[in-house]
């Protein structure tokens, strides 16, 4: 089935707070999966899988070196994400080392990059006005991860969808991190929360 | 003061109060009069293209307005609502009338797909071929004796009908991606849908020609042999009536690129009428009038909550004040418009002050109207967080614009006595008691004021001015929702509350009260302190009436209608 773009973005802000990240961390998580999606790519399939197996992924432990890695071993793409995105622009190319489901950090340099490229062994997402694609992108995790601000031009190219195509199994998995979020049903919090107070018909 | 000089807009600080923005009123740059200037001045055409409703009130019926580029359909489904299903809250599950607007016109597939999903509401799903979601419940007594007058060959009785205001009231109109729906970005560089809300303030409007025209059926259907439709005057009396929870509150805060183009439009255009060196004749007459029409509104307007009660005493009293100064003060002075608008601030309640506002807006559409395009806002492009600033520099930011919290004792239970959570239940936004239920865990960042000291705190404990904020930010993951709110805040001016959305005495119908009045909604009616009734689109001429020269007019009643 489709989703608005809305809705995919709101599950999986809610998602990604439900699995433990910050508020605004989660926000970026919401747009970065908008992004891909409205191109018809698989972001909330690539959140659902990095949500579901993230365990002790962290940030970059140097983000001054060209080559950022992990302490923990695993670089976390929403993480390194923001760390892109906050910086406003890539001047040189940065290489990481492990990070978990690459194609969650695409949108971060997108949004600052007019043209770029993300690659790992056998994949690579490049965008100018256009994105293109190559090679699988639901990797789990890629010893490497190029970013890059140039664009090669091969690849398949995506379009633009304007909706997001959720799957079944992927909207319960995202559904599931995001009740967490949630509060029980009390019967105090039916009565009180919303302000029934007076009667409602007439 | 001679010559030309500019008023500045007001201070945010003075305007993004709660008590403040839970006054403002109605005014020419209202979502609901942009919609009804451009369906009149584009000659939008209007057609029914299907009423198919039984005697039991069943069916469907399709209203299609058909503008200069495209045209959009109204998809009615009536019901027959047992009494006791009858209720406004979100948890309800079914409607006296179910809608859905189409974009475009929809084929026979498009009806039965819709009939399918539009009667269960949120249980159901739409398509990108719809816009909005909504559904209304009838205001039993006042439908009862409309039916039953109508079937008799008589009028309804003015007073009630005055005081009802409307035979139904919609209970939710979802748009913008909701429940499947386009998302407004499909749907943004149209030019009638630029605007905000427009969308949604159209379901409302042919909403309420569709349930005037099912009442009138209703009654034919009771007597075909007696029954008289409503006359003109009558039937513009009935506005449609909007019940309105907490859901609406958090809006506020989740768009502040878009508030501050809503509120910055509507203070530059008062700071361009209190600039204007001297008031002419025919404007000045055209403002007295509308003056005298406010205080009308003012006496017609029903609230049976104390808070509103008293609000409205002073309402009265302040356009009493207002009309007995117009009688003697010289409009023609150099001026004139700010040293009223100066006089109102010291004499006047916050809510006669913001009914003055928009007062003084209505006789200068010239001036104003164009600022109507500049309250669309794409939130995407101030939500990027700059990590090069320094932590100095945000520090700055918060003493600012967040002065006034970092001045409130966080310590104290009073000043964070409430948390905005979702309950699982339907995922309604609620307020509850942080110190009386376990809900903190489940908070919504809802509460700038309180992030913001937080953020302040820790940016002195744990950062040296110089640091950039990524770097800050990369430590301390739990501020990057606030950072973000502070660096909008910092550029868009009215982009912040500057109130305290979690103390103990907040009152969350302020913060609807401030959306509904951009709506263009009147007759404020709190039910509690979170949850209110309005009316939208009371006294405005129908679709056949708009090339009339009413079309703007009509959003104060018209003068002398209690001596009907």
């Amino acid at each position: 089935m489709t989703y608005s773009l809305g809705e995919v973005e709101a599950l999986s802000r809610k998602a990604a707070r439900g699995a433990g990240f910050s508020w605004g961390m989660a926000e970026d998580a919401g747009k970065a999966v908008r992004w891909l999606c409205n191109w018809g790519l698989p972001g909330a399939e690539a959140l659902a899988g990095y949500l579901d197996a993230r365990r002790d992924a962290g940030g970059p432990s140097d983000t001054s070196s060209a080559i950022w890695s992990a302490q923990s071993g695993t670089l976390c793409p929403i993480t390194c994400g923001t760390v892109v995105s906050d910086r406003g622009a890539l001047d040189t190319a940065v290489d990481l080392h492990a990070l978990a489901w690459p194609l969650l950090i695409v949108p971060h340099v997108a949004w600052i990059a007019p043209k770029g490229s993300v690659s790992w062994p056998g994949s690579q997402l490049c965008w100018d006005e256009h994105v293109r694609l190559s090679g699988p992108l639901l990797t789990a995790r890629a010893d490497q991860v190029t970013l890059s601000t140039t664009a090669k031009s091969d690849g398949t190219a995506c379009k633009k969808i304007q909706r997001a195509d959720l799957d079944d199994a992927t909207l319960s998995r995202l559904t599931r991190f995001a009740a967490k979020t949630y509060a029980p049903e009390t019967e105090a919090s039916k009565t009180t929360g919303a302000g029934a107070g007076l009667t409602d018909g007439d | 003061m001679t010559g030309r000089t500019h008023i500045p807009p007001r201070s945010p600080d003075q305007v993004m109060r709660l008590a403040r923005l839970g006054s403002f009123h109605q005014s020419r740059l209202s979502f609901m009069r942009q919609l009804l200037r451009r369906l009149a001045t584009e000659n939008w055409r209007f057609e029914t293209t299907a009423f198919d409703i039984d005697a039991r009130g069943v069916g469907h019926a399709v209203y299609t307005a058909q503008g200069p580029e495209r045209s959009y359909s109204l998809v009615a489904f009536a019901h027959d609502l047992p009494p006791e299903d009858r209720s406004d809250r979100v948890i309800a599950t079914a409607w006296d009338a179910t809608f859905a607007l189409f974009d475009g016109v929809p084929d026979d597939a498009d009806i039965e797909r819709l009939r399918a999903n539009v009667p269960v509401q949120e249980e159901g799903r739409v398509s990108e071929k719809e816009l909005t979601l909504s559904r209304a419940n009838r205001s039993v007594r006042l439908w009862d004796h409309v039916v039953s007058r109508l079937a008799a060959g008589e009028q309804p009785d003015p007073s009630l009908v005055d005081e009802v205001g409307y035979l139904m009231r919609t209970t939710a109109v979802y748009g913008s991606g909701k429940f499947g729906a386009a998302d407004r970005e499909a749907i943004a560089d149209r030019p009638e849908c630029h605007a905000p809300f427009q969308v949604e303030m159209l379901t409302v409007y042919l909403i309420r020609t569709f349930v005037m025209d099912l009442v009138e059926h209703m009654a034919r259907m009771q007597a075909p042999d007696r029954a008289v439709a409503l006359t003109p005057e009558m039937r513009r009396r009935f506005g449609i009536g909007n019940s309105t929870g907490l859901g609406m509150a958090p809006f506020l805060v989740t768009h502040p690129a878009l508030i501050n183009a809503w509120i910055g439009a509507r203070e530059e255009a008062l700071s361009r009428v209190r600039s204007i060196s001297h008031p002419t004749p025919d404007r000045v007459q055209l403002f007295r009038t509308c003056a005298a029409r406010a205080r009308q509104h003012a006496y017609g307007w029903h609230s049976e909550h104390p808070i509103q009660i008293e609000k409205l005493a002073n309402l009265r009293n302040d356009m009493d004040l207002l009309n007995t100064h117009l009688e003697t003060a010289d409009l023609s002075a150099d001026h004139a418009w700010n040293a009223l608008y100066l006089w109102a601030e010291d004499r006047l309640s916050v809510e006669g002050q913001e009914m003055l506002v928009s007062l003084l807006l209505e006789p200068h559409g010239h001036l104003v109207d164009e600022l109507s395009s500049c309250m669309a806002a794409d939130e995407t492009r101030v939500w990027q967080i700059n990590g090069q600033m320094t932590t100095g520099a945000l520090r700055e930011i918060l003493r600012d614009v967040y002065g006034w919290a970092l001045a409130l004792d966080w310590t104290q239970d009073n000043t964070q006595a409430r948390v905005w959570y979702v309950s699982e239940n339907k995922l309604e936004p609620r307020l509850g008691e942080r110190f009386e239920e376990p809900l903190e865990p489940y908070e919504q960042p809802l509460c700038p004021g309180r992030d913001a000291a937080r953020l302040y705190a820790d940016l002195n404990a744990d950062s040296t001015t110089g640091e950039p904020l990524g770097a800050f930010l990369l430590r301390h993951p739990e501020h990057r929702h606030m950072t973000r709110r502070a660096q909008i805040a910092a550029l868009l001016p009215y982009a912040e509350i500057r109130d305290n959305t979690i103390d103990a005495v907040m009152m969350p119908i302020d913060m609807l009260r401030m959306k509904l009045s951009f709506f263009g909604a009147s007759e404020f009616d709190p039910r509690s302190d979170r949850w209110v009734r309005i009316t939208m689109f009371q006294h405005a001429p129908f679709p056949h009436e708009l090339e009339d020269a009413f079309a703007d007019d009509w959003a104060l009643p018209p003068l002398n209608m209690a001596a009907e």
